[in-house]
């Protein structure tokens, strides 16, 4: 009767005129049959599926059986236990009428699906046994996937270009869990090592628990002058389609600062620092990426909202008081954070070639602790930080924002100006950043193939430090006001699974003293903030 | 002398001591022999200074070079001011360098593996250092996790194959040494009435073992059991000591006091437009040799990379059909011909 993957194929729904005729029967009147003779709706012969469903999609019908058919993954064994999938399926026994049956059989087919351990999941209804008119049985079958994968990557994030070597073990134990483990190294010397478990519907709830160990290694000596290290674990839940988690992380982290030429700023955030943070993240994504069309490469038309709150240093409850003396960091992070970003992309016609898109991010960082809010600054590596082709096109790679003297080199005289004194990004508390485009197909067949658009956009965004910079708040808010940065330009973008990779032509409209442009052409990869 | 100040980095006071770690109380004593002005930073770990070790200095753009050890450390510090702040060894004689030479060795070799020990390697030492050290300033994980990890570089460190009983019997004997030294020279410091560096490394040892709860009895016992060790401590303790040192904290706020009313930072001051003079040209900054390998490199890949599709499109046969373009240009040619030949053959006829 009703195929939960595809349309209804019309052989099966062949059956449906036959059972609509014997559900008459069971009481529903001879309106249905009358109903049910071809030709009611349309010319004779062809029989309209739809209104015929529509007709005896309440009428009662349970599921007596379901028969399954499961295949391993390339004819080996099959791994799963039987108890997963019977856990899925038995809320359609409980199904009473069609319409209820298929909907229970699309929600099982979905739930199966994230499970994440089948390549393919497929059901079909049919009308047996033929004696009971209101019966029907159901064929499922399902095939898995490898219990084993290997993954090598390499790309560009944050300046630095990245080579990175995954294994897991899915579904070895036939519970759905996945191990994997993960190896991270740039060019700069910034490393990641992580072994994460996953564990979908677990204890039978709609989520998914995930425990990650990592040890991660940064380097941002280019841009800050420190390196950071995070040795630390994070236990999540997540909903099974991912649009909302609850994350709990504690880690061990160490800023140090090797180069010994950090500026003041950075040198007092030098230190061992615990962080005990909960973060809590949703996602509502209204966008249809079946819409094709420009849009496609943006993640579909429609508008998207995510947000992230993350609480830190509620856990473990310190009876320590304030450390390394006055004005100085204490060793537990205490701050709240919140991030919100949002994408709505409008088609401007019909076929979809064209395609208008606004995006709009925002963050606020706000300690909290016994001083009160604002009194100490807050950890250099918890900060936003604002340019590059992700964030603000036609600046460098945070390149926006409050920035502070390095240590000049020893044996140099103060005087001498020779070359600028580099100066430290030093991130902030509170930015914005906006960034409207205008998206177009290339008319070439051979460009369209390679998804190759071209977009013409206007970007803005500024970043200012709140905690321990010792102003009120009405300044600090004409100052943020005042210092916002804009660029426009045009360029090309190719989509990749990494994010966009576009090169642009920028022209500056406003920048502030001490901002790292990238004048002309820039490249990089824009990863969407949003998904 | 010059006349900026300097900023010592040490781990904070404790147990009546200026610091709770020998390296730092050598440090800190040079400088007071040396009658430098300093500040002084405690810091809760050492990864908060700014070398990543403690004890650091800062004068300017001057900072000590980083070590691994804190020890050596200390000995960059006090290398550092001996250069550029004092040389407290330049009155001592040939004969009397030799022996500063001599000792200096014999206290690194000795005494700063029996102090090692006795902090990290005991149980007891190492439990009364952790909990002055990182007890109620770190929180709970931390507190356990950073003293292990540094328990394990130290003890990696250490010479191999040394007994704790030989180590801390060594040092004994050194104690018993310098305490005959002192004895028979009679003076107010090692070389006599005006103190050398050595004065400074042995204070920081000394006044460890007198007072801290984690030296090991057998080198506090030794310590007390030598009058004249003690009251040599006790003279430099009065002499210098006496003073408590600047917070940093204090210094910068004497120096933002006097430095008084200068332009307001954040109500906005005038730019140098307005003030008359023309905006200098921004300063070109080279590129670095590594980013130069890394433009070209890139540009490379990329170029390649564009190689690469240009190539699948041209020659793939899925945009661009040359075997296509070359038959209708063949065909053509043969029309051309076949043309002629008909035209021929209408003129023959």
């Amino acid at each position: 009767m009703t195929s939960s993957e595809t349309e209804p194929a019309p052989a099966s729904a062949a059956s449906a005129s036959t059972a609509a005729a014997d559900a008459s029967g069971s009481g529903a009147g001879a309106a249905a049959s009358a109903a049910a003779t071809p030709g009611a709706g349309g010319a004779p012969g062809v029989v309209d599926y739809e209104a015929l469903y529509e007709q005896i999609k309440d009428k009662p019908c349970h599921v007596v059986q379901i028969n399954q058919r499961k295949d391993g993954f390339n004819g080996g064994t099959f791994r799963t236990r039987a108890s997963l999938i019977e856990r899925e399926l038995d809320p359609i026994y409980k199904a009473e009428t069609l319409a209820e049956v298929h909907e229970e059989m699309e929600a099982a087919g979905k739930r199966l699906r994230q499970l994440g351990v089948f390549t393919g999941v497929s059901m079909l209804a049919h009308e047996e046994p033929l004696d009971d008119p209101a019966a029907c049985t159901v064929e499922l079958a399902v095939e898995e996937s490898n219990w084993f994968k290997l993954r090598a990557a390499t790309y560009v994030q944050g300046g630095e270009s990245t080579f990175e070597l995954g294994a897991g073990l899915t579904n070895a134990s036939g519970r759905a869990e996945a191990l994997t483990a993960n190896l991270e190294y740039g060019m700069e010397n910034s490393h990641t090592a992580s072994l994460a478990f996953k564990q979908p519907r677990v204890g039978g709830l709609p989520a998914t628990l995930e425990v990650r160990g990592s040890q991660l290694f940064r380097n941002n000596q280019k841009s800050s002058s420190y390196t950071e290290q995070l040795r630390g674990a994070v236990l999540a839940l997540k909903s099974m389609d991912g649009s909302q988690g609850l994350e709990y992380e504690l880690g061990w982290r160490r800023l140090l600062d090797p180069s010994r030429s950090a500026s003041r700023a950075v040198m007092g955030q030098m230190g061992d620092y615990l962080l005990s943070a909960l973060r809590y993240t949703a996602l509502l994504d209204r966008r249809q990426p079946a819409a094709g069309g420009a849009a496609a490469t943006l993640g579909g038309a429609g508008w998207a909202v995510r947000s992230t709150t993350e609480v830190a240093g509620l856990l473990p409850p310190s009876g320590a008081g304030g450390v390394g003396g006055a004005g100085g960091p204490s060793s537990e992070l205490r701050y709240v954070r919140q991030q919100v970003d949002a994408v709505a992309n409008v088609p401007m016609e019909e076929t979809g070639a064209v395609v208008f898109s606004v995006g709009a991010s925002a963050g606020l960082l706000l300690p909290w602790g016994p001083d009160g809010v604002l009194a100490r600054p807050t950890c250099i590596a918890d900060r936003f930080f604002l340019g590059g082709p992700s964030s603000l096109r036609g600046f460098k790679y945070k390149g926006v924002g409050p920035t502070d003297v390095r240590r000049p080199p020893e044996g140099r005289a103060a005087t001498s100006d020779s070359a600028a004194p580099r100066r430290d990004a030093l991130g902030g508390d509170a930015y914005t950043s906006i960034f409207a485009s205008l998206m177009f197909q290339l008319p070439h067949p051979a460009l369209k193939l390679l998804r190759l658009h071209g977009h013409a956009f206007v970007n803005g965004g500024n970043v200012i430090q709140l905690a321990g910079a010792g102003r009120s708040p009405a300044e600090l808010l004409s100052e943020f006001g005042s210092s916002w940065r804009w660029s426009c330009g045009a360029g090309l973008v190719l989509p990749t699974p990494f994010g966009r990779f576009e090169a642009n032509y920028c022209v500056l409209l406003s920048s502030q003293e001490h901002d790292r442009v990238k004048r002309g052409l820039q490249l990089g990869f824009a990863a969407s903030s949003v998904a | 002398m010059s006349g900026s100040v300097c900023i010592l980095y040490k781990w904070p006071e404790c147990w009546g001591l200026p610091s709770l770690s020998p390296a730092c109380i050598q440090a800190e004593a040079y400088l007071r022999l040396a009658g430098a002005q300093f500040a002084v930073e405690s810091c809760p770990t050492s990864s908060s200074s700014p070398t990543g070790q403690l004890p650091a200095l800062e004068r300017d753009a001057f900072i000590s070079p980083a070590e691994p050890d804190e020890f050596a450390a200390a000995g960059g510090v006090l290398a550092y001011a001996k250069k550029h702040i004092k040389d407290l060894d330049a009155h001592l004689s040939l004969a009397q360098r030799a022996d500063l030479l001599a000792f200096t060795s014999l206290v690194e070799s000795r005494l700063n593996v029996a102090t090692l020990m006795t902090c990290w390697c005991e149980p007891r030492g190492f439990a009364e250092m952790k909990k002055a050290a990182y007890g109620n300033k770190l929180p709970f994980p931390l507190s356990q996790l950073i003293p292990w990890s540094k328990q394990r570089e130290v003890r990696r460190r250490l010479p191999p194959h040394v007994e704790p009983d030989q180590a801390f019997a060594d040092a004994a004997a050194v104690l018993d040494a310098l305490a005959d030294r002192l004895r028979s020279s009679g003076a107010a410091f090692f070389f006599g009435a005006a103190p050398s560096s050595l004065d400074a490394l042995l204070a920081g040892h000394l006044l460890f073992y007198r007072v801290s709860p984690a030296a090991a009895p057998v080198l506090q016992d030794k310590v007390l059991s030598q009058p004249v060790l003690c009251e040599y401590l006790d003279r430099l303790l009065g002499r210098h000591f006496a003073l408590p040192a600047t917070p940093r904290a204090a210094l910068e706020q004497a120096a933002a006091a006097g430095g008084g009313g200068g332009g307001g930072s954040g109500s906005g001051s005038w730019s140098d437009a307005a003030r008359g003079q023309k905006k200098a040209p921004p300063p070109k900054v080279e590129p670095s040799a590594a980013e130069l390998t890394f433009r070209r490199h890139s540009t490379y890949w990329l170029l390649g990379a564009g190689a690469a599709v240009a190539a699948y499109v041209l020659l793939s046969g899925r945009y661009i059909q040359f075997a296509t373009l070359l038959e209708n240009a063949v065909e053509g040619a043969d029309d051309d011909d076949d043309g002629d030949d008909d035209d021929d053959d209408g003129g023959d006829e």
